[in-house]
């Protein structure tokens, strides 16, 4: 079973994922990340390809446009888990920048309600 | 007529020689033994002979030469008063006229009576006062000239051209001149009466007439002494005079608006100096302008006249555009000045003369290169890459910052745009607008700008992140589960001010985004 990853700074978000996932009824192991960089390393290191990744954009250090960047000109083997974007801008160039990335799936503005992201994930087979 | 009296001579001396010799042999052979007394008698016969010979020969010689003198006097007279053209002696101490032949008097319309107490001058048309027909005589008086040509008049009051040579004779017994004279007043008259001329001549003429006739410019020839001796109609219809009007007269009577004092000074200069001369006049009754150009030669000068109206018409629009420009482009803070391909100013404003007098103390000059100036000098590559592209024919901007000697630099907004006549491209215009107040606002509006992106950036991710925290937080506390009724008012509270802030921070992204744009 593949792993749900969280990278966010804010870890009030790594909890409320994970409660919703509970709610939903999701039993993919979920690995948090509270800032990009490990992330980064983490998918460098292992080569493990996780089912999905909820990513923040607005992180002190490596933000979620350099990590966009960075998966987008890895090496050999091209990005292939779904990406969403968990993001408080309400810029909406923002918004219109991620989306234009092909590796993101959707865009999720903050605060996010248990139906947005149950009809979020609804495309994707987690279990 | 001298070597047949010397032979005449030689021959009685030889006969008389030998007539004495002979006789005095014949008459001692005859005599020798005859009385002393009949000796004397036969010497005093054959002296008598000898006399009586002698005087019929004489006799004989003189009368013969009389007749031959009088046959001479006969044919000359003859050939005078017979010669086609006309002929007269005029005494050269006092210019009377002392013989004439027919084809003069019938040219000149007088009797023989009338004509034979004529002064040379009297010839001479009315108007002149025959001076230069005795200048033409005295400078005639030891050659004869070749085909000079003379203006007279005749009894009638006729024009006549003729002609004419005139050699030294003497005539009885004094100096006088044999004038003949060619009636040419037909040919001068009309040049397209060619019956006497000579093909060569005649085609000659024509083409000279098909040049003279294609000259747009009315022109004259005068004589050393200013008097005009030909014209041209474009002249003489200008003047509104025919050409025997003005043949004849000083340039100054046939044209009266002209500045004597002027011309004679144009003149004067061109004998002087062998070059052309120039002067422009006004006609100021007509209004009219007129070039006149004068050109000296052997004979005296050659004038064109030229109608300058329309060119001087222009020329006085062009002033007075040039004036209404000069208080159009004066009239503004800009710095306006030109050059032409070789990058000389040509033109410049007041704010030009102004700023480049802060540098030196002597204003601007037409002709100097602007690049050379202070003003310019640390601007140097822009404004060469300025000009190159603007005498390509693309206009173009440059922000620059000019430097004054006495000041600080300053901003200004450098427009260059080519300056086109008929598709030629003859130099550069330059407008230099001073931005320096404009460029100071704007850069205190951008960094207030960049201000409020701060701001708006602060909001949209530093103070909505918490925000969204709490909001998000607010959404997994189910308000119907809870039995206290005051904290479920105060979590509902929390929620409405949650997202009133929310609504706010919202409003100040977009006004922050709206500056942006």
């Amino acid at each position: 079973m593949r792993e749900i990853w969280i990278v966010d700074d804010d870890k009030v978000f790594h909890y409320v994922f994970k409660r919703y996932l509970r709610e939903l009824g999701v039993s993919s192991p979920v690995r948090e990340f509270t800032n990009a960089s490990e992330f980064l390393e983490a998918c460098a290191r292992n080569g493990a390809i996780p089912a999905i990744v909820l990513l923040d954009l607005n992180m002190p250090g490596v933000d979620g446009w350099k990590v966009l960047d960075q998966l987008q000109t890895q090496g050999s083997k091209p990005w292939s888990a779904p990406i969403f974007i968990i993001t408080s801008s309400i810029d909406p160039a923002d918004v219109t920048r991620a989306r234009a990335c092909p590796l993101v799936k959707q865009v999720l503005t903050k605060p996010i309600a248990l139906q947005t992201f149950a009809k979020a994930l609804a495309e994707i087979k987690l279990n | 007529m001298a070597k047949r009296g010397v032979h005449i001579a030689l021959i009685y001396t030889m006969v008389g020689v030998g007539y004495i010799v002979a006789s005095d042999y014949l008459l001692a052979e005859l005599t020798h033994s005859m009385p002393v007394l009949v000796v004397l008698q036969a010497g005093i016969v054959k002296g008598l002979i000898f006399m009586v010979l002698s005087g019929l020969l004489f006799g004989y010689f003189l009368s013969r030469g009389e007749q031959k003198l009088a046959e001479s006097r006969t044919q000359t007279m003859s050939l005078f008063e017979s010669h086609p053209d006309p002929m007269w002696v005029v005494c050269e101490s006092s210019e009377t006229i002392l013989d004439v032949n027919p084809a003069a008097l019938a040219l000149f319309e007088y009797t023989a009576e009338q004509f034979n107490n004529l002064r040379v001058a009297d010839l001479s048309p009315k108007d002149q006062d025959g001076e230069s027909q005795s200048r033409y005589i005295n400078v005639a008086a030891d050659v004869v000239t070749n085909n000079a040509i003379r203006k007279y008049q005749s009894a009638t009051g006729k024009v006549i051209w003729a002609s004419v040579r005139t050699s030294k004779i003497t005539y009885n017994g004094q100096p006088a001149h044999l004038i003949t004279g060619n009636d040419i007043t037909t040919l001068i008259e009309s040049w397209s009466d060619y019956r006497f001329a000579d093909p060569t001549i005649l085609k000659a003429l024509q083409q000279l007439q098909l040049v003279a006739d294609s000259i747009q410019d009315g022109y004259v020839f005068l004589d050393n002494s200013l008097v005009i001796t030909s014209a041209n109609q474009m002249f003489t219809s200008k003047s509104g005079l025919t050409i025997e009007d003005v043949v004849g007269t000083s340039l100054t009577e046939a044209c009266q608006w002209l500045d004597t004092y002027a011309l004679v000074n144009t003149v004067k200069a061109t004998r002087e100096t062998g070059l052309s001369g120039t002067l422009e006049a006004k006609h100021t009754s007509e209004n009219e302008w007129f070039r006149i150009v004068v050109y000296p030669n052997s004979d005296g000068f050659t004038v064109f006249v030229r109608d300058i109206t329309a060119e001087k018409s222009s020329e006085q629009r062009l002033r007075i555009e040039h004036e209404r420009l000069m208080a159009l482009i004066s009239n503004t803070d800009s710095i306006i000045f030109t050059v032409d391909r070789e990058q000389r100013l040509t033109l410049f404003n007041h704010k030009f003369a102004e700023a480049v007098f802060q540098d030196r103390p002597y204003p601007p000059m037409l002709g100097e290169y602007p690049q050379t100036l202070p003003l310019l000098s640390s601007i140097l590559e822009t404004w060469d890459e300025a000009v190159r592209i603007a005498l390509k024919g693309q206009a173009c901007t440059f922000e620059v910052q000019l430097h004054a000697r006495s000041g600080q630099g300053r901003y200004k907004l450098m427009r260059l745009a080519p300056l086109v006549i008929e598709t030629q491209i003859v130099g550069v215009g330059v407008v230099m607008q001073d931005i320096h107040d404009l460029r100071t606002s704007l850069e205190r509006l951008r960094h207030t700008n960049a201000i409020l992106s701060d701001i708006a950036q602060i909001s949209s991710h530093q103070l909505r992140g918490p925000l969204s925290s709490i909001m998000t937080l607010l959404h997994l506390i189910d308000v119907d589960k809870i039995s206290d009724q005051e904290t479920k008012e105060v979590l509902q509270q929390l929620a409405d001010i949650s997202t009133d802030v929310d609504a706010i921070l919202h409003q100040l992204v977009q006004k922050a985004q709206a500056i942006d744009a």
